[in-house]
This record gives structure tokens, C-alpha cells and sequence, in this order.
């Protein structure tokens, strides 16, 4: 069915003051609300991930993403520094910007040519003196007043973030002291090396993947191959952590000790025939950085999930289309140091929970279901009750408190 | 090594509708040991080892995934999937007469139907096949979806 053919709750009814475990229908498919909170969230003092800097190795290299609905483009000048810039042309607001990826010494719009160099200043206009005297811009024209609308940028350990806000705090306040040493683990300083990108189309709304990666509930559920694989188990050490507001949040899990002889009845049979020494299956090396952790699975609010499942490491960006639907684009990276056996293992393993793989496929179309299921009745409400309706960091992972803590903090924003 | 066209394009064929008959025991037993089937992540990648893919399975990634079919619990192929394929464009693009193998490529429409929707599939395959008495093994079998780099919907199927 498609979601845009039903009715959609109109305004938002009544959410009573200070509940974050009963999330109403309309949060999910009221246009007004979704339009809020683009202006209020992608578009105000948040910071947004547009990249990794290994997207864009040399001067002159862009990638053109999205922040909420609005294209932006991640530029690197001569000097090294990354920019971010509004892919709008001053003139007359064209998308100028067509490529995904490319290498450009200025961009230049297509419908009149007004060029700009890569820190979004106009360079030039044609006909700015008009033709034998006749037309032409007004002398008081200049072209320092008709840049590119340039995005406020913060670059930590390769990672690309960017805000339309100049109100934003630093991008090491914004994400906090809880979450930021877990960005921190995987993204150290090491030379990122970009694997490939996988990209879904999702008809539902975008918070709710964001909510499927603060709810440690569904994995044994859900990805029976997780279970079988002895990836996942109710009571495997687990830790939920969340900052100071509740918007951003890790998940972290390490696998019990027993690894592969502790896994369940439905692997019986391929343990009998040693397939799970099949290096193409799970091929899993502690690497010494994780510390511990074999899952770390990071929510930056709004826009990002940063993964790691074993040996696999990849960003999953969100870009909103609509409140029915998000683009999900997913980028896979190792590091320069890997060696080609680790990078092979890897690329294996992202090929597993990919969008192709057995894992992202059930939740893209759980997230389906329930957009459908919010359309048909205002009164509707999900119940996040797992674990009670407290907030707070658990030290395992029965519990819904990290979904709860992203209402409490998107109720103080959009004072809804 | 003469090797008949139309015999190639028979073994397509059959391929096909093995795969529309979701018969998929049989079609996997259609690979050598090693066979390899490999679906791209990005237009004209040539290395599935050093780029990811959308799907790239030995014997036992196949296996898993024809269980995971059989598999009610695996909730995104509920609502039994169905769907066709049509091959064309059949040539031999290479022959390598001392490995017994020859390359063939041909072009791949595909509609399959789940739970009130049909998606459609078009495919640049690369089929590289070992010659077996009167009829062939696949070693790889590589589709290159036309939008493989699009944002798209799940791959639940085998093209």
C-alpha cells in the first residue's frame, strides 16, 4: 500500500506533558510536524554528517549529499580545508550540482554560468557589463553579496559534519563527553579508506531508523540470523549509554566468551560440518581498538548511525524525503593500516549486513510496516515501555529507555 | 572448442526458469564447487574484493540464503514473492579453450511480486561457464543491476 494514498493525521492531538513512551501516529506522518522538525533540527543548530574527508582525497574533490531535503555539496580547497556548501545557485536557486562525485577547480551553474570558486564565492557573471552599452548589472552589483550559501563545518578524526545554524555549539559539545569517546574509538586519527556505498530508498519515516538503532529489543527477534550466528543473545553483556539531552546514543555489546559453542539449536547442523570455519561466513578478528566490544552501534541525532559490528565499520546517513519515506546511504570504510586480509573481511561482512545481506533487509521493511500501520488512526500511539518508562544508561539491553530518551529531547525542541 | 550458441542460450534459459520457479535447490546445483554469484554495488566494478557489493556468495552464503527463503521467520520474504525473467542479447564473448570455459553476456528484465507490488529489474549479466559434457556449470554468474547504485529497495531474490 502506498502510504501517500492514505490520510494522514491531521493536526497533532493532545500528547500529555512529560510521557516519552506513548509516541503518537502524527509524530510520524503530520507534514507540519515533519516540516518543523527539518527547520528545527537539520536546518537549526544540530550538526548534520555530509561525509568522510577520504570521499574527497584532493583539492578540487566534491561529493554532493543532503542535509534534511537540501542538497549540499563537500568540497576540499587547495588549502586542505573541507567546505560545505548549499548546492543552490545565488541567481536563480538551480540545483547546479549534478554529479554525485567528481573534481571540479569551480562550479559553474548551468543556466546562466555564474561561476563560483570552491569557497562558494561568485567569481563572475556573464553579461555583467551588458552588450555595447545596453543591459547588464547595476553598478552597485557586487558579486561578494551573492555567494553560495556557506554551512558551518566541523571535522573531527575524518568524519564530516556540517549545520546551516550558526548558533550550533562545537561539534565535541554537541555530541558530549558520554557518547563522544565512542566516536572517538573507531575514529582515532587513523587514515580512513572508503570501501563503497549502499543505498536505500526506506517508505517510512526517519526517526524510526533511528529508533530501530536505539532499540536493542529487535535484533534476536527480528534477525533470527543474528541468533543463529551466535551475533546476538538476550543476555549478552550490553551496555546503552546516551548524552546529557538523550538525543544521541550507543548501543555496545560483546559477545559472550564460548563465542561459536554457544550459539543456538538452529546452527547445530553447520557446526557438525565445520561450515562456520568457512571464511566467507564469519570470519571474525578482535581487532585490538575495540577494547572489548564487538557491537558498538553510535546515533548522532539527526542524521547518522555509526556501525560496528565486529569487523565491519560503515556510516549509515538518514536524508528525510517527505514524512513518509528516507533516503539511507550507506558508506563502508576500513582503515589505511588494514591489512588485505582484514579489508577483504571487512567488505564480506558489510556485503552480510548490507541492504543485500540478511540483516538491513528485514529492518527496512519493518520500518515500512509500521509507517503503514500509523496512518489510519490519530488516536494511535506506540508503546516504548520496555524496561518501564524511566531515561537512563542500562547495563543491558532489555530495554527501550534510549528510544524514550530521544522523545524526551525531540518534545523539548519542537515544544510539542 | 565449438561451442553452439543456441546451446548457451537453452542453458539460459533454463537457468531462468529455474530461478521463476523459485526451484532453488536445483538452480544452485547448477554452479561448480567454487561457483560464485555476484551482484555489484556500483556500475562497472570490477573487483568484488576490494569494493562492496549488493551480493556476492560462494556455496555456503547460497545455502544460507536458500534456507533463509524456505525460512517464515525471515519477515522480509513474507508474502511469497513471485516473478519472471526474461534473457536476451545472448553472445559468447570469450572462449578459453584450455580452461573449458566460456564468457557469455547477455541482458536481464526481471518483475517480481510481493504484497501488492511489482519491481522490476534490469541487469547486464556476465555468465562465466565451464563446459560439462553436453551442457555447462557456472563458475561466476555476475549481474550488474542497471540502478545498482541507485537508492533502491531490498534484493530478496536471486536474478
Amino acid at each position: 500500500m502506498n502510504p501517500a494514498d492514505t490520510e494522514s493525521p491531521t493536526a497533532p492531538s493532545s500528547w500529555p506533558a512529560g510521557n516519552f513512551s506513548r509516541i503518537p501516529a502524527w509524530a510520524y506522518t503530520d507534514k507540519d510536524v515533519y516540516q518543523k522538525e527539518l527547520d528545527r533540527f537539520f536546518y537549526g543548530p544540530h550538526w548534520s554528517y555530509v561525509g568522510l574527508e577520504a570521499e574527497i582525497p584532493e583539492a578540487g574533490s566534491f561529493k554532493r549529499t543532503k542535509i534534511g531535503e537540501r542538497s549540499v555539496i563537500m568540497v576540499r580547497h587547495r588549502s586542505g580545508a573541507v567546505h560545505v556548501l548549499e548546492n543552490r545557485c545565488a541567481h536563480r536557486g538551480m540545483r547546479f550540482c549534478q554529479e554525485r562525485h567528481g573534481k571540479a577547480r569551480s562550479f559553474t551553474c548551468p543556466y546562466h554560468q555564474w561561476t563560483y570558486n570552491l569557497e562558494g564565492k561568485l567569481l563572475g557573471v556573464p553579461f555583467r557589463n551588458g552588450v555595447k552599452g545596453k543591459g547588464g548589472m547595476d553598478k552597485d552589483f557586487q558579486l561578494e553579496d551573492h555567494g553560495l550559501s556557506k554551512l558551518k563545518v566541523a571535522v573531527r578524526n575524518g568524519v564530516v559534519f556540517a549545520s546551516f545554524s550558526e548558533d550550533v555549539p562545537s561539534f565535541e559539545d554537541y555530541v558530549g563527553p558520554t557518547v563522544l569517546p565512542w566516536f572517538d574509538r573507531t575514529f582515532d586519527g587513523r587514515k580512513l579508506v572508503l570501501h563503497g556505498y549502499s543505498r536505500q530508498r526506506i517508505p517510512g519515516n526517519w526517526k524510526l531508523m533511528l529508533e530501530n538503532i536505539k532499540d536493542p529489543y529487535h535484533p534476536g527477534l527480528l534477525h533470527t540470523w543474528f541468533v543463529t550466528f551466535g551475533l546476538w543473545r538476550a543476555d549478552q553483556q550490553s551496555t546503552l549509554l546516551m548524552d546529557d539531552h538523550g538525543r544521541h546514543a550507543c548501543m555496545i555489546s560483546q559477545r559472550n566468551e564460548g563465542g561459536k559453542a554457544d550459539v543456538t539449536e538452529g546452527v547445530t547442523s553447520f557446526r557438525e560440518n565445520m561450515k562456520l570455519n568457512d571464511p566467507s561466513l564469519l570470519d571474525i578478528v578482535p581487532e585490538p581498538w575495540w577494547g572489548g566490544p564487538t557491537v558498538c552501534m553510535i546515533t548522532l541525532f539527526p542524521s547518522v548511525i555509526l556501525q560496528q559490528q565486529v569487523n565491519c565499520l560503515s556510516t549509515r546517513q538518514i536524508i528525510p524525503c517527505g514524512p513518509d519515506a528516507f533516503d539511507f546511504v550507506w558508506t563502508h570504510f576500513g582503515f589505511e593500516e588494514d591489512t588485505p586480509e582484514m579489508h577483504e573481511r571487512r567488505l564480506r561482512l558489510a556485503n552480510l549486513f548490507g541492504p543485500g545481506g540478511f540483516v538491513s533487509a528485514d529492518d527496512g521493511e519493518v520500518v515500512e510496516m509500521s509507517q503503514d500501520g500509523f496512518h489510519h488512526d490519530p488516536a494511535f500511539t506506540t508503546v516504548c515501555e520496555l524496561d518501564g518508562t524511566k531515561i537512563g544508561n542500562t547495563d543491558h539491553n532489555v530495554s527501550e529507555t534510549l528510544i524514550r530518551g530521544m522523545y524526551r529531547y525531540w518534545r523539548e525542541v519542537m515544544e510539542l | 572448442m565449438s561451442v553452439d550458441l543456441r546451446k548457451v542460450e537453452d542453458f539460459l534459459v533454463h537457468e531462468a526458469r529455474l530461478l521463476d520457479a523459485r526451484d532453488w535447490a536445483a538452480w544452485d546445483a547448477l554452479f561448480t564447487p567454487d561457483g560464485i554469484y555476484w551482484m555489484p554495488a556500483a556500475p562497472g566494478q570490477d573487483d568484488p574484493l576490494r569494493h562492496v557489493s549488493l551480493i556476492y556468495e560462494n556455496a555456503l552464503l547460497r545455502e544460507i540464503r536458500i534456507r533463509r527463503f524456505a525460512d517464515t521467520s525471515a519477515f522480509s520474504l513474507q508474502g511469497g514473492p513471485r516473478g519472471w525473467r526474461i534473457v536476451a542479447n545472448v553472445r559468447i564473448d570469450a572462449r578459453d579453450a584450455e580452461a573449458n570455459t566460456i564468457t557469455v553476456s547477455s541482458r536481464l528484465m526481471a518483475a517480481e511480486y510481493q504484497r501488492d507490488r511489482t519491481t522490476r529489474f534490469e541487469g547486464f549479466v556476465t555468465h562465466r561457464l565451464v563446459t560439462e559434457g553436453d551442457s555447462f556449470r557456472i563458475a561466476l554468474k555476475r549481474v550488474e543491476l542497471l540502478d545498482c547504485d541507485a537508492m533502491r529497495g531490498d534484493i530478496n531474490l536471486y536474478l
